[in-house]
């Protein structure tokens, strides 16, 4: 099984900011389109490391995670069976499930 | 009733009666204990909400780039202690739900232009995210205060 690890604070930025590209340089949306889903499309399973940067704020999370169903159009199985997120602040993981299942209700309705 | 099995009698009801006694003793100090520690989580959790309030005020308020970046730092750091305390909370008493609010707190303060390069900074945009912030903030306290009072009332 081909396996990807991401930390954020090593291979995007310790300081990940904003929703889309004109937010700025490191935002949930670049995250999502020139790390996170190419890793996903490659590999079988990755996993992704949130700690080390300074925080995050909703914008970055929803549209980084919960962009994959809304943009990239995949499903809530097939990331719950790919990706896996690793933080020791949990109000991060909490949020990004949430935002996952929001995304996946609002694209079957 | 011979003398000695009256005394045997005595004995054994003082026993039992001692053992009862120490068992309500331990009961309610143990009580007395998780009222005090509770209590204090939940100030810590009001105190860490007020924190909230500021930084985000001169998160979103203050011209100056410097207590921007501070006041950003003391978001992350609020949210994440609150978080940690409603956790522990959460754990040990089922009944009290106050990450959820925790979690519109996050929401309303870290979405929308947050972090974002065109984020504008001004106390009249920022007047209706600062009443909502509030109310969650009161919203939190009340309910606290409420499943507090009714937990721990005296019996």
């Amino acid at each position: 099984m081909t396996t990807k690890l991401i930390s954020i604070s090593n291979n995007f930025s310790q300081t990940p900011a904003g929703r889309y590209y004109t937010d700025g340089p490191y935002s949930g949306e670049k995250f999502r389109t020139e790390i996170l889903y190419p890793a996903l499309i490659e590999n079988e399973l990755v996993k992704v490391d949130l700690d080390g940067t300074l925080g995050y704020g909703s914008s970055f999370l929803e549209e980084a995670f919960g962009g994959l169903i809304r943009e990239c159009k995949m499903t809530l199985e097939q990331i719950e069976s790919k990706l896996e997120i690793h933080s020791s602040r949990n109000l991060y993981t909490r949020r990004i499930k949430q935002y996952l299942v929001d995304a996946s209700k609002i694209k079957n309705k | 009733m011979g003398g000695c099995e009256l005394s045997l009698l005595i004995s054994a009801v003082v026993w039992i009666v001692t053992v009862i006694g120490w068992f309500v003793t331990n009961s309610l100090t143990k009580k007395r204990e998780s009222r005090k520690e509770v209590r204090e989580t939940l100030d810590k959790i009001y105190d860490a909400t007020e924190a909230l309030l500021k930084s985000s005020h001169t998160y979103y308020c203050s011209k100056d780039p410097g207590e921007q970046e501070v006041s950003c730092c003391e978001i992350y750091a609020s949210l994440e202690k609150i978080n940690g305390l409603c956790s522990r909370l959460e754990n040990d008493y089922k009944d009290i739900k106050l990450i959820s609010k925790l979690d519109s707190l996050f929401e309303i303060i870290t979405g929308g232009d947050f972090n974002s390069i065109n984020l504008t900074r001004d106390s009249t945009v920022y007047i209706n995210k600062s009443k909502e912030i509030a109310l969650i903030a009161e919203t939190i306290r009340r309910e606290g205060d409420n499943w507090f009072n009714y937990t721990f009332k005296p019996k």
